[in-house]
């Protein structure tokens, strides 16, 4: 910008960082401290600059690695009654059933969205342990050592001569008391250089200059703290003054916790004071979504999309309900509406095209089918010719259905759906030892469907093989124990066993 | 009431302790019976106590040395309603080592054997129980079932074991192995057999929902509606939200139909044929968008069912949307590429969408498998309606070929006679023939 | 929740153990105040005892040498005091006014001819204490040892420095089979006296049933079951017409009428054990394991059946004369209902978990009910004079049709727009569609044809060698360990198979990256294991691993499986 050389320089400075050109405010602030090492604000500007680059939103920061799920001291209710917890959703919902609408590893209803953590579920340690590593959509299974990795990378690269603050050598006392700059220097101490007890301190010596009275700093205490002190710094820092992100870390606490009925009563809370915030209102969302209860989810991202129109998260998600409520045409306007709005991948043409194959557009509907496959990546090949194979299914091509399951299972080997649908599939031609072993298969790649469990019951007890069919029917039941056909199953083999 | 016997004690002399051996104490002497217990062990079983039960039995068999017989069968039992099937084999063989002559052991070992899967073995076990006893019907039930799972080439399982249960004695007193055999005759194709002795076994059982849809079931089979929806009507008294039987219902009065499948829906909201039944009563009461989304629905659940696919095809047909209709009925054909309603059905859409020779050879097509009458007046209009007047009266003349052979609707005959005037009335040369009297 | 019934007492600590069976109510002391007599069954070794309560508090007891299975009172003496039998063993032991009276020990059965003579001739010297055991253990292989005597038994089960004095003891007495009593019941003599006399109807465990004259205690009729009997329930009277309904061991339900010696055929079969059997006006009320009670005539024609959803403990008949109320009252878990054959009348909870009841004239009231609890616990509710049993509970709710609405999925507007666009176009979108689809198919039929070239399915395309291959991976690094997992599902098992992993060996190094598969039997699965280190973990990356199954003389895999490695840690070690 031209004009701006006539200004100030820490005003132009501060006029870039509005901008957002966060690299030519930095520069500028470089100059600053060279001509003025000990300008404060100059300081403080570029200490906000370097976090700006790495500002991570901790409610969206939910990586939970294998030791934080198998250690974790906090003791979860083993049998919590259905749509209580979050280990166990309602299955029996109108349309949340595993047979209505798929579930996904987590054994919980497929959402409209990936999220974080959703593919969390302390199964056994080794389950967890085989299913995150070889799937491709695999998330780092390790916890904490990966973000060190991350902006320890990026520190050094955005400074070639070393930190900007030399953490060991400042002093901490002076500077966190003074509450011009303990903000920005906090910020950075916790994002940038990733010292998380430094910034403790920081934050201690803060929160008690401004005498327990500044919500902020109890934030950031409950934020660096484990779950106990947590609470009660969000709790404190609501009593100050409510904000809406206390709101929301309080509730991510209680869905950490597994306590999901608490963290909407917070929810619900900060929606009284902040009507239409649209972080709450997509939290609320969420852990409904969860919990199994779909038809107050959806509720709420229609509120959000009454709010703000373009929130890729609600459209996606009401599309997903309707399409599996047999309502595709809908859904199909929903998803343009994301298509409008610039996001073309592979998903998303292969949502459109599956609707305008339900809602019968057929001409479209090929189409789009195709594009999904030209611009699919390896994570969701798998997926796209397995949906494929289901409009092969549609089509009758009983053979053409069979090779897209089969690529299905090239492209991701762990793809339970797909092999379960193969055994149905050799079932149909007769060859019941292919069957069964494709079972076998899907129930040890896939162990949240209940599918390969009820087939491989089926095919015991026709075989007359009634100790192995009441152990799949069992397990079955286990992950879904409304299924009527499950049910009967049992009781005719029960009766063979308690017969007189 | 009983003797005393005094304590016998070793002499008081001193005799170093190893040579005089203390006489054990003859105490109050009743003489054993190792069935004393028997009833006590029995009403806390059929209490199913199993904890008091168990805790019972450990103390008799230590009480008689595992002489037993009574507690260590029910040992056995209370191991298979567990369904710990190695723990009752354990339990079972030890009850056989103490009887072996008792042909009840073998057969409950056998039964066990069956459970487990491996049913050579049961059948030998049951077999040798038959032989030693006759009259225990139940060891022909075990033999009949585990037969009818053996895996081999010489005989018929079906029928093999079939003949066992007709051998077996008081056949007409138990319901189990009445139930068996309708099954197997209905498997065996034998349905005047099995209609007879499902109706025996609902005589003894006459609650039974299930025995009743699957004589409703056979009676459709053999033609005899009435007693078949009779026999629906039945189970659906019994229990209104039997998703099979309200299937049935369907039969003429579509509201009560709906009524009925609207319990059974309520119970379970993924029945893929219930969903077809129900879009097709919506579809003949004429609210064709409703019926849609239930035939799509039921298509969702059972993907590979010729006939939803079938049903999906008529529906869009009628609403005009052919491309859709061609889509279904095509995949229906897939399916079930031999059949020719499915065949006709789709030649009616391809003339719609005015795909002559595709319609022509769909015609032709179907032909070949069934000579269908309502195919053939089909493909005379279409034949008609495109001019080829020699064909139309070729294809006159073989319906009235077919139709003098079995028996046809009324409104079919009158609708070709309709047809015949129409197409075959402009050329005067050939009187069009009389249509036969109805039978 | 009932109000027909009055919480009159309880006693929590009364350490009663016993069962249905060997609990009685009667006047025993002749002064109107109906008392509860239970034979306490102690810890079955131990503590048995016979005691008598009056409301819950204990009035007097006497010990038992042997443990009790049933418990009766009934009169034999005109005008007198109710009498009570104890069965024990084969024996009938007689108590009036809790005194002992009398023993009565049931009719030895048949004695086995080889036994008879063998134990004579042991007797008489003539065999030897070895020989005598030889006789004894064939007999017992033969037929069983629950079919010798009771002597005999003993003999058997002793050691064997006891057996010649159990030689001299009991040689010199005849040898008895009596079978060990499993039930009791009593039935009216004749219906003219004003307090009639009881016949006593004993069930012995060999399946026979006698019938018992109560003034000189012989026996006046027999009858032999095929089964054992379990519960017997008499109707009629004795000296004009009766029928005693007996139940069995095996589910079956005999009718025994006046004259008949031996009953073959069952009139009843049921499916499941029978828990109690009790009767209800003209009719049987059998509750069984299943949860089911079920009402049958007399006949034995079913009546109706009543599903329950818990398991039922005990019933017993429910009559109340005042009112002339009538049921059957069954006792669940922690609940007792009243019903009657097509309804449930009522329906009482109590606290402890119940183990029998018992339902009579108590005290001095009419109605009395009895619960005795599984800790031992007594508790006595009576009858409210003033209730009404005329509440019917439907059992099974029907749900009514009009209230639910089917759930058709609703079209909306853009759906029925839809429709138009497809009538107006159909043919054009007939051929956009089917050209469309071809291509698709195309595309499907062309990949896959890429795919069996290279075999690069996990999944064996040819159809003679139908094998699959799974692989997982263990451990964080720098060392995992794969396994892989084999399953042939062909019939014919596969040989001569090498399974071959394909890496960047500037990334990994495999422990062993050829491994022979020799044989592989169709049907079981196969595992192998290898272990692979990551030579550069502080790199932080990965590639891709294949395992292949191939032969020794063809280019390409049976069948190959692709493993992305997982992001490798750092050694723990340095």
């Amino acid at each position: 910008m031209e004009s701006s050389k006539k200004f100030d320089v820490l005003f132009r400075a501060l006029k870039l960082y509005n901008q957002n050109e966060i690299d030519k405010c930095e520069e500028e602030c470089t100059k600053i401290l060279q001509k003025n090492p000990l300008d404060q604000a100059a300081w403080t500007l570029k200490l906000s600059c370097l976090t700006e680059s790495l500002y991570i939103d901790e409610l969206d920061n939910n990586d939970v690695g294998i030791a934080e799920t198998f250690l974790e001291q906090n003791v979860i209710a083993p049998n919590a009654r259905p749509g209580t917890s979050f280990n166990r959703p309602l299955t029996s919902a109108r349309g949340a059933n595993p047979l209505l609408r798929p579930t996904t590893n987590a054994g919980r209803p497929l959402s409209g969205v990936v999220r974080p953590m959703t593919t969390a579920r302390p199964g056994t340690m080794d389950q967890a342990v085989r299913t995150s590593r070889t799937a491709k959509t695999a998330r780092a299974v390790t916890s904490s050592s990966a973000r060190f990795v991350r902006l320890g990378t990026a520190s050094m690269a955005s400074n070639p001569d070393g930190p900007f603050v030399n953490l060991a050598r400042l002093n901490i006392e002076k500077y966190a008391k003074d509450a011009q700059v303990n903000r920005q220097l906090f910020e950075y101490v916790f994002y940038h250089e990733g010292d998380v007890k430094t910034a403790h301190q920081i934050a201690a010596i803060a929160t008690k200059e401004a005498e327990f009275n500044d919500w902020y700093w109890k934030n950031q205490l409950g934020k660096l703290g484990m779950f106990q002190d947590a609470e009660k710094q969000f709790l404190s820092s609501l009593k100050t003054m409510k904000m809406v992100e206390t709101y929301a870390y309080l509730a991510k606490i209680y869905n950490r916790l597994d306590q999901p009925l608490v963290a909407i009563k917070y929810y619900e809370e900060g929606l009284e004071s902040f009507k239409n915030d649209i972080t709450i209102l997509t939290g609320l969302a969420r852990v409904n979504e969860q919990l199994g209860k779909i038809d107050e989810s959806i509720e709420l991202y229609k509120e959000i999309l009454a709010v703000q129109a373009n929130n890729v998260e609600a459209i996606a998600c009401i599309a997903t309900n309707y399409f599996y409520s047999d309502l595709p045409e809908i859904a199909l306007r929903y998803y343009r509406r994301i298509m409008q709005m610039g996001v073309n991948n592979a998903e998303l043409f292969l949502n459109v095209g599956l609707c305008c194959f339900f809602c019968q557009q057929f001409d479209l509907a090929i189409a789009c089918i195709e594009r999904a496959h030209a611009t699919a990546t390896e994570d969701i090949q798998a997926d796209v010719w397995y949906n494929t194979g289901h409009v092969a299914l549609s089509i009758g091509d009983v053979k053409m259905a069979d090779r897209c399951f089969q690529l299905a299972l090239t492209a991701d080997q762990d793809h339970g759906e797909s092999l379960c649908n193969l055994g149905i599939l050799r079932l149909r031609e007769g060859k019941i030892d292919q069957a069964k072993s494709f079972f076998h298969n899907a129930k040890g790649k896939a162990p949240h469907l209940f599918e390969p469990y009820f087939n491989l019951a089926i095919l015991a007890n026709q075989a007359g093989q009634y100790s192995e069919a009441l152990i799949n029917v069992n397990k079955s039941l286990e992950i879904f124990p409304e299924h009527v056909h499950s049910q009967t199953l049992k009781r005719h083999i029960t009766i063979l066993y308690t017969m007189l | 009431m009983d003797e005393n016997d005094e304590e016998v004690t070793a002499p008081k002399e001193q005799l170093a302790p190893k040579e005089e051996p203390l006489r054990r104490s003859m105490k109050a002497f009743e003489p054993i019976s190792v069935e004393k217990s028997n009833t006590l062990l029995h009403l806390l079983y059929a209490q199913r106590d199993y904890p008091a039960c168990k805790a019972l039995i450990g103390e008799l068999i230590e009480q008689y040395q595992g002489e037993c017989e009574y507690p260590i069968f029910i040992r056995s039992v209370i191991a298979r309603e567990e369904c710990d099937l190695e723990e009752s084999m354990n339990w079972m063989r030890k009850a056989q080592a103490l009887a072996r002559n008792d042909a009840k052991y073998l057969m409950h070992i056998g039964r066990l054997y069956l459970l487990m899967g491996n049913h050579t073995a049961a059948v030998e076990q049951l077999e040798r129980s038959v032989t030693l006893d006759k009259m225990n019907y139940k060891a022909y039930f075990w033999l009949a079932r585990a037969v009818y799972h053996l895996d081999t080439n010489l005989f018929d399982p079906a029928e093999k074991a079939k003949d066992i249960l007709l051998n077996a004695p008081v056949l007409h007193h138990s319901a189990e192995l009445l139930i068996f055999l309708a099954k197997l005759f209905t498997q065996l194709g034998e349905s005047i057999a099995a209609i007879q002795t499902y109706k025996k076994a609902l005589e003894l059982e006459p609650e039974n929902v299930e025995l009743m849809v699957h004589l409703g079931m056979l009676y459709l089979r053999t033609k005899n509606e009435d007693p078949a929806f009779a026999m629906f009507g039945r189970a659906l008294s019994y229990d209104a939200a039997h998703a099979d039987s309200s299937v049935m219902q369907a039969h003429g009065d579509h509201d009560v139909a709906l009524n009925k499948y609207r319990i059974a829906a309520e119970k379970c909201d993924y029945n893929g044929c219930l969903w077809n039944n129900i879009g097709m009563c919506l579809f003949a009461k004429g609210k064709f968008v409703a019926a849609i989304s239930c035939l799509k629905k039921a298509a969702f659940l059972c993907p590979l069912e010729y006939r939803i696919l079938y049903n999906l095809g008529l529906v869009h047909n009628a609403m005009q949307q052919y491309c859709s209709a061609y889509h279904f009925l095509a995949a229906s054909l897939s399916l079930s590429p031999r059949n020719a309603q499915v065949l006709g059905t789709l030649a009616v859409t391809l003339s719609n969408m005015k795909d002559v020779n595709n319609a022509a050879k769909a015609y032709q097509r179907a032909l070949s498998f069934d000579n269908d009458p309502q195919i053939i007046l089909n493909y005379a209009i279409f034949e008609g309606q495109n001019g080829n007047l020699e064909k139309t009266r070729e294809l006159f003349e073989r319906f009235q070929q077919v139709t003098q052979e079995i028996t046809v609707n009324q409104q079919l005959r009158q609708l070709a006679e309709k047809v015949a005037v129409l197409f075959l009335g402009s050329m005067n040369d050939n009187p069009p023939n009389d249509p036969p009297p109805s039978s | 929740m009932t109000n027909k019934w009055v919480n009159a007492l309880h006693d929590d600590a009364a350490q009663v153990n016993t069962l249905y069976p060997c609990v009685g109510l009667g006047d025993l002391s002749g002064d109107g105040d109906v008392k509860l007599v239970v034979a306490d069954m102690g810890t079955s070794r131990f503590n048995m005892k016979l005691k008598v309560f009056k409301g819950v508090s204990l009035a007097a007891e006497s010990a038992l040498a042997e443990l009790p299975t049933a418990l009766v009172t009934f009169i034999n003496e005109q005008n007198t005091i109710p009498s009570v039998a104890v069965a024990s063993g084969p024996s009938l032991l007689i108590y009036k006014n809790l005194k002992p009276f009398y023993k009565f020990t049931v009719p030895s059965t048949k004695i086995n001819e080889v036994e008879e003579e063998a134990w004579s001739k042991a007797g008489s010297q003539e065999l030897s204490t070895e020989q005598l055991t030889t006789v004894l253990s064939n007999l017992k292989e033969e037929i069983s040892l629950k079919e010798l005597t009771p002597i005999s038994q003993t003999y058997l089960l002793s050691d064997d420095e006891d057996r010649p004095g159990l030689i001299q003891r009991f040689a010199a007495r005849s040898l008895q089979n009596s079978s060990p009593i499993t039930c009791l019941s009593t039935i009216k003599k004749n219906s003219v006296d004003v307090s009639p006399l009881d016949v006593l109807l004993i069930g012995t465990e060999k399946g026979q049933i006698y019938a018992l004259d109560s003034q000189a205690f012989v026996v006046i009729s027999t009858c032999q079951l095929p089964g054992t009997p379990v519960f017997i329930c008499p109707h009629g009277v004795y000296d004009v017409e009766y029928k005693l309904f007996v139940t069995t061991r095996e589910g079956q339900i005999f009718a025994i009428k006046r004259d008949v010696i031996k009953c073959e055929k069952p009139i009843i079969t049921t499916k499941a054990d029978i828990v109690g059997i009790t009767k209800f006006g003209k009719m049987l009320a059998v509750a069984c394991a299943d949860k089911t009670l079920t009402f049958y005539s007399f006949k034995g024609k079913r009546q109706n059946q009543i599903k329950l959803h818990t398991p039922i403990r005990g019933i017993d008949s429910f009559f109340y004369a005042p009112k002339q109320y009538s049921g059957v009252l069954v006792a669940l878990d922690h609940q007792v209902r009243i019903y009657n054959d097509m309804y449930q009348l009522d329906q009482l909870r109590v606290e402890p978990e119940i183990r029998w009841i018992r339902y009579g004239a108590f005290g001095r009231e009419e109605g009395g009910l009895i619960i005795g609890s599984k800790e031992g616990g007594l508790i006595v509710k009576l009858f409210r004079r003033l209730a009404k049993l005329d509440e019917k509970i439907e059992i099974n709710a029907q749900i009514s049709a009009h209230n639910i609405k089917l759930n058709i999925p609703k079209k909306t507007k853009v759906f029925v727009d839809q429709t138009m666009r497809e009538r107006e176009n159909s043919a054009q979108m007939h051929q956009a569609y089917q050209r469309d689809l071809f291509m698709l198919k195309h595309l499907t039929t062309q990949t896959f044809f890429d795919l069996s070239k290279s075999s690069l399915s996990s999944v064996s395309i040819g159809t003679k060698e139908a094998v699959d291959i799974t692989v997982e991976v263990h451990g964080f690094g720098p060392v995992f360990r794969l396994t892989v997992k084999l399953n042939c599902s062909s019939k014919a098992p596969l040989q001569d198979a090498w399974l071959s992993f394909v890496y960047d060996p500037v990334m990994y190094r495999f422990e062993t990256s050829l491994i022979p598969v020799s044989y592989v039997v169709p049907g079981k699965f196969y595992t192998f294991f290898t272990d692979v280190e990551c030579l550069h973990p502080e790199k932080g990356t990965s590639s891709e691993v294949r395992a292949l199954l191939c032969r020794a003389n063809r280019s390409t895999p049976i069948v190959t499986t692709i493993i992305s490695m997982p992001i490798s840690e750092m050694s723990l070690l340095d």
